[in-house]
């Protein structure tokens, strides 16, 4: 029986099909128009690559920001369930998730059984989501994976003051046209991004090991200083750090199906 | 303009430069208004450029020069500086020696200020961590409605049913308007709903000073009518408007400190 996670966010569309717990497809794309477009397309996308139709899945859980609007979901979970439990399958020992998505973070921790024990969120402020890091970006002619890696080539990271996004473009703006090296304007805003997600962790009880997902894992920038700051060090997930909450939407889809 | 005596104000805001001239009896000669666009030295010799010009006059023809705004501290040379509370103030009482509030809305930060009936500020207000509320709201939400921050105003006006921007973010305002356009909502109920979430945003900043007649609304932001309307309604009080556009203020109160400290000396 083959199962199918749908996670809806507000940057990217993830889908990931299941058969006896292995991972058989997964794809990852950009928001289109509206939810239903894009959970059509990455279905569609994470189907055709191993050539299946939507017939050929048992039941599906969609979870994220556009959860409610998959039109083929047999059931939607808050992306909070969803990450602890995509996490928790890819390594049993992880007790805590620092989620950093698009439009939010969220800091989610577990007991042994891989149940949720508390979680925060922020979704009210761009600074420390993906959408902060996506601006600074913007400003500097860069992907968001080069300013990730440029980052770690910087002689002098220069420290930013601003906390708002709106505050920060500005004030990257102005380094921009002082001249300052973008490697040291990338590690300062890599850095400022670390201290908004450190601050929100620290309002629960970290225990470890931890791991960090969603698109911001892939910054190699952000994570070494958030490792810095909170004096951890993550532990690597076997799989796309992107994908946690789709698969463990997957997870859920096989154990609610069984049932 | 030989034998005039002129005083330039420039107050370099967070996006906008702007530059006012004046003559010793406080008559407004010259106006100019630039981008900042991280470059704050730039936009002070454009705007003043554009001022000297109109007054045909040269840098060293002035009889005084201030600059203020929060993004003065960041403009090179010696020329003097006053704070933007002071030059928001003495702006505010010069248009009329009746203000007794002004509330100022620029595109980062939100001040309130009152003055007593010498002008002087005794109680202030201001919001300049984030840029929730500020003009900066509105810019992001004209650009996903596609209109112009100086229509949005007036769009409003013809809304039927205004309907909310409930994001505290301006970043996440932008999102949301999109999604709001997805829903159906039109141009005019989202530009009404997002003029009405700005004054809700200002009244918790402005119900914490003992409002006062008279009341002005300053900043690029009191050019907008809905939020005008939207803000009168709330406060159950009108605003006082005059001929200078708002966003002109500080650069004005700026200029008239300059010549009265030149008046001093």
């Amino acid at each position: 029986m083959k199962y199918a996670g749908i996670d809806i966010g507000s940057l990217t569309g993830k889908a990931v099909i299941i058969e006896d717990g292995r991972i058989l497809s997964s794809e990852v794309v950009y928001v289109k128009r509206n939810p239903v477009q894009t959970s059509e397309e990455v279905y569609r996308q994470a189907l055709a690559r191993i050539n299946l139709a939507p017939g050929d899945i048992a039941f599906c859980v969609g979870t994220g920001y556009g959860r409610e609007k998959i039109p083929f979901a047999n059931k939607t979970l808050s992306e909070i369930s969803c990450h602890g439990k995509g996490a928790h399958s890819c390594d049993r020992a992880i007790r805590t998730i620092i989620d950093v998505g698009g439009q939010d973070c969220k800091v989610i921790t577990l007991d042994e059984t891989g149940s949720l024990k508390d979680f925060m969120m922020n979704e009210k402020c761009a600074a420390g989501t993906g959408r902060y890091l996506e601006l600074m970006a913007d400003l500097l002619g860069l992907t968001l994976d080069e300013l990730g890696t440029i980052s770690l080539k910087a002689r002098t990271p220069i420290q930013l003051t601003s906390i708002c996004s709106i505050y920060a473009q500005a004030e990257v703006l102005q380094l921009i046209s002082q001249k300052s090296r973008k490697e040291d304007i990338a590690a300062g805003v890599n850095s400022a991004m670390a201290e908004r997600t450190a601050a929100l962790a620290r309002k629960l009880v970290l225990r470890e090991k931890m791991a960090v997902t969603g698109g911001v894992a892939k910054n190699k920038g952000v994570v070494q200083n958030l490792e810095r700051i909170l004096g951890i060090k993550f532990t690597p997930l076997p799989v796309d750090p992107q994908i946690i909450g789709a698969l463990g939407a997957a997870y859920i889809a096989q154990e609610s199906h069984k049932q | 303009m030989a034998g005039t005596m002129l005083y330039c104000g420039i107050d370099v805001g967070s996006t906008m430069c702007k530059a006012l001239v004046i003559d010793g009896a406080r008559n407004v000669l010259a106006t100019s208004m630039q981008h900042v666009g991280g470059n704050p030295d730039g936009a002070v010799d454009a705007s003043l450029d554009a001022v000297l010009k109109v007054v045909k006059a040269k840098r060293k023809n002035l009889s005084g020069l201030l600059l203020t705004g929060r993004n003065c501290a960041q403009v090179s040379g010696k020329d003097p500086r006053e704070s933007d509370l002071k030059c928001l103030g003495a702006g505010a009482f010069a248009i009329a020696p009746s203000t007794r509030t002004a509330i100022d809305t620029g595109s980062f930060t939100n001040k309130v200020i009152r003055l007593d009936n010498r002008g002087r500020i005794v109680d202030y207000q201001t919001n300049d961590k984030c840029a929730a509320g500020a003009g900066m709201f509105l810019e992001l939400v004209c650009k996903s409605l596609d209109l112009s921050i100086d229509e949005i105003g007036t769009v409003a006006l013809s809304a039927k049913k205004p309907v909310p921007v409930t994001s505290q973010c301006s970043i996440f305002a932008e999102s949301e308007v999109i999604y709001l356009m997805n829903e159906g909502v039109s141009v005019p109920d989202i530009a009404a709903g997002a003029c009405i979430s700005v004054v809700g945003r200002l009244i918790p900043l402005v119900a914490k000073v003992d409002v006062e007649q008279d009341v002005i609304l300053t900043g690029g932001v009191g050019k907008n009518v809905k939020v005008v309307q939207a803000l009168e309604e709330h406060l159950g009080m009108k605003m006082a408007t005059y001929p200078l556009d708002p966003q002109f203020v500080s650069a004005f109160g700026a200029a008239v400190i300059a010549l009265e400290g030149a008046n001093k000396a």
